[in-house]
């Protein structure tokens, strides 16, 4: 697989009122073309600032240092992102957590899908755009979408308008799409139309899809690879199967222990709390509440290991996958 | 504790609560039927799941219970009186016994107030408590819920959201009640930290012989810690049974339509098997007859002529469907 996204340990910082939050740490991460890649974990973790950081949307103030953030193998770490972005032709579609919030309320839906298409393909004809528009709300099984399109955000439901806006961001013919826990304010069945549809339309358009979620069961859904993330820094990554079969990182098999599972009894969770951003713990930053630390993990970031398919940083993994 | 089936705590017979739609002019020009005709009963110690997706009326039943939303019909019987609409000394009484805990633990304190005043005010609308006694009771219901003694002076914003949570489970807890509406208790928190708070609700509901109605939209939280469990859909209750039995097999199209949306991890992908289509309608506009039949896959056309009642299957549960499901 062609690599369409690196990140090669970089590090945000924050100022914040009581000193420099360390949010991210020396993170890496990898999506592949057309590979849809699942960022796990609680909040705080950082997967929505490294989101931000991939879109080239990070709030002001914030430090960013590392040795590479690439995408098709430019590196744009250190300035040239919007060159690229606009001379380039790489757009990167995102798919938000509220759709109502990204949308103003102001204007037909039509009329602000328009303006994507105006951003991306420059002048347009009225009705080659309108065409345009519908065929990709069609894509993403809205009904009626010509009386979509006339419609303003507040006349639709939440989960056609979350279409609305995977269609919005298609319409940029992106080669990846953000998608910022787009089904945390769905129920059920609507998450479960949307994730189906998320992955079809991924799979179907070749376009690489960053999804961050806490769920671990929308996660399982829809990724093809997850990289789970603990206080600023990437913990573990792994193909899915393998992952959810055996993780290594104890982090995330405490996790998936805490997770409700049929038949399992009431979950399991983890001692102690997260730790704060501007004093964090040296070395692995779970250290402190892992049950199988070592002396070395509370003064080395441990390097990863592990093989391609699930790759690990820890001095002390749980064990791989029995040779049966 | 196992619960007592033969003593119902609580009995909701055809319960209804509509409000009435406005158009601009303030004038009625319609009923919202959040509840229409409900029917159910929780045992002494039962913890009893509400589980529907947003917008089918669990709240409202949690809150007309409650008392905070007037019911429009049908009656509650509580502990063998008729509280439906409760007169104010009645309710206060029954304020005591019967607790809805928010679903956001925030609006639940006053942002103005320490945790400890917060704490005791309940204490002091309904009992005779001298001060100390009611410092004494506060400390124990903190205590109770795994939160240190300083946390009495902080004010909600100094806490975490899973603290601020087991403060509004402490402040359900001070007037010792028998029943607890449990809004929502885990949405919205981490993995860690919910797997925390259901410990500590199954923990409590033990050592104070607790029933609970449990509302959450969270199929895979409901299954783990609920007795029984009733299945919403646009203010009825389509379902209702044991949890094992409804997970196991379920009766009602909409039961098995949402079963199949749950992720299970290690298992199929949802694209395999989920095939329900649309959305719920606004409960300002049902379809007439059955509510679900308009994204029911086995909808016929009497359907759309007869509002199906519950009625119980072979089974033992209780299913609202012209053609349920067998095996």
């Amino acid at each position: 697989m062609t690599e369409l996204v690196r990140v090669r340990d970089v590090s945000v910082d924050f100022p914040s009122p009581g000193g420099t939050a360390k949010v991210l740490d020396r993170v890496n991460l990898a999506i592949g073309e057309g590979e849809i890649v699942g960022l796990v974990g609680e909040s705080g973790c950082g997967k929505t600032t490294l989101a931000r950081l991939i879109l080239g949307v990070l709030p002001k103030g914030a430090a960013v240092r590392g040795e590479a953030l690439s995408f098709a193998g430019q590196n744009v770490l250190g300035g040239g992102a919007e060159e690229l972005r606009v001379r380039g032709g790489f757009s990167i579609g995102f798919v938000p957590q509220e759709p109502r919030a990204a949308l103003s309320p102001l204007f037909p839906i039509g009329t602000q899908a328009r303006e994507i298409l105006r951003w991306s393909h420059g002048r347009m004809r009225a009705g080659e755009a309108r065409r345009r528009i519908a065929e990709m709300f069609a894509r993403v099984q809205l009904p009626d979408p010509q009386a979509i399109m006339r419609r303003y955000p507040h006349e639709v439901s939440g989960g056609q308008l979350q279409r609305v806006l995977i269609a919005m961001a298609l319409l940029l013919e992106p080669r990846l799409i953000v998608a910022d826990e787009p089904t945390t304010a769905l129920d059920v069945t609507i998450q479960a139309q949307i994730l189906t549809l998320l992955r079809r339309l991924a799979h179907e358009q070749r376009v690489a899809v960053l999804f961050t979620t806490h769920d671990l069961g929308a996660a399982w859904e829809i990724c093809d690879r997850i990289t789970v993330m603990y206080s600023g820094q990437e913990a573990e990554s792994a193909a899915v199967e393998a992952f959810f079969a055996r993780p290594r990182h104890p982090y995330a098999g405490l996790l998936l222990g805490s997770m409700p599972r049929p038949g399992a009894g009431l979950p399991e969770s983890i001692g102690g709390a997260v730790p704060n951003l501007v004093t964090p713990p040296p070395g692995c930053r779970f250290h402190p509440r892992c049950p199988r630390a070592l002396p070395a993990c509370g003064t080395q970031r441990p390097p990863a290991t592990g093989s391609a398919t699930q790759s690990v940083r820890c001095h002390n993994p749980l064990p791989e996958r029995d040779a049966a | 504790m196992p619960p007592d089936a033969t003593q119902p705590t609580l009995a909701v017979e055809s319960l209804v609560t509509h409000f009435p739609i406005r158009n601009s002019f303030g004038l009625r020009i319609g009923w919202l039927r959040a509840l229409d005709g409900v029917t159910l009963d929780v045992a002494a110690g039962e913890v009893l799941g509400v589980v529907g997706e947003s917008g089918c009326g669990k709240s409202t039943l949690g809150k007309t219970l409650c008392g905070i939303h007037p019911a429009s019909g049908g009656r509650i019987v509580f502990q063998g009186e008729d509280a439906t609409n409760a007169g104010s000394a009645q309710a206060r009484q029954l304020r005591r016994e019967l607790q809805y805990c928010y679903q956001d633990p925030s609006a639940s304190l006053d942002p103005n107030w320490t945790i400890g005043r917060s704490l005791a005010e309940p204490l002091v609308v309904h009992t005779s408590l001298s001060r100390a006694e009611r410092t004494e009771r506060v400390q124990a219901a903190l205590e109770d819920v795994g939160l240190p003694r300083e946390h009495l002076s902080l004010y909600p914003h100094e806490i975490s959201g899973g603290q601020q949570r087991r403060v509004g489970l402490a402040r359900i807890l001070m007037l010792q009640p028998s029943l607890v509406v449990l809004d929502e208790p885990t949405a919205g928190l981490d993995l860690s930290v919910q797997a925390r708070v259901l410990r500590l609700l199954m923990d409590l509901r033990e050592r104070h012989a607790l029933s609970y109605i449990f509302i959450s939209h969270d199929l895979s939280v409901i299954r783990l810690i609920c007795h029984r469990v009733a299945v919403m859909y646009l203010g009825r209750v389509v379902e209702l049974g044991t949890a094992e039995e409804v997970f196991r097999r379920p009766s009602h199209p909409y039961t098995a339509a949402l079963l199949a949306a749950l992720p299970v991890v290690g298992g199929g992908r949802i694209s395999e098997r989920f095939r329900l289509e649309g959305e719920p309608p606004s409960p300002g506009r049902l379809p007439g007859g059955c509510r679900f039949r308009l994204r029911c896959p086995r909808a016929a056309s009497h359907c759309a002529q007869q509002e199906p009642e519950l009625a119980p299957t072979p089974g033992g549960q209780r299913v609202a469907c012209h053609f349920p499901l067998t095996e």
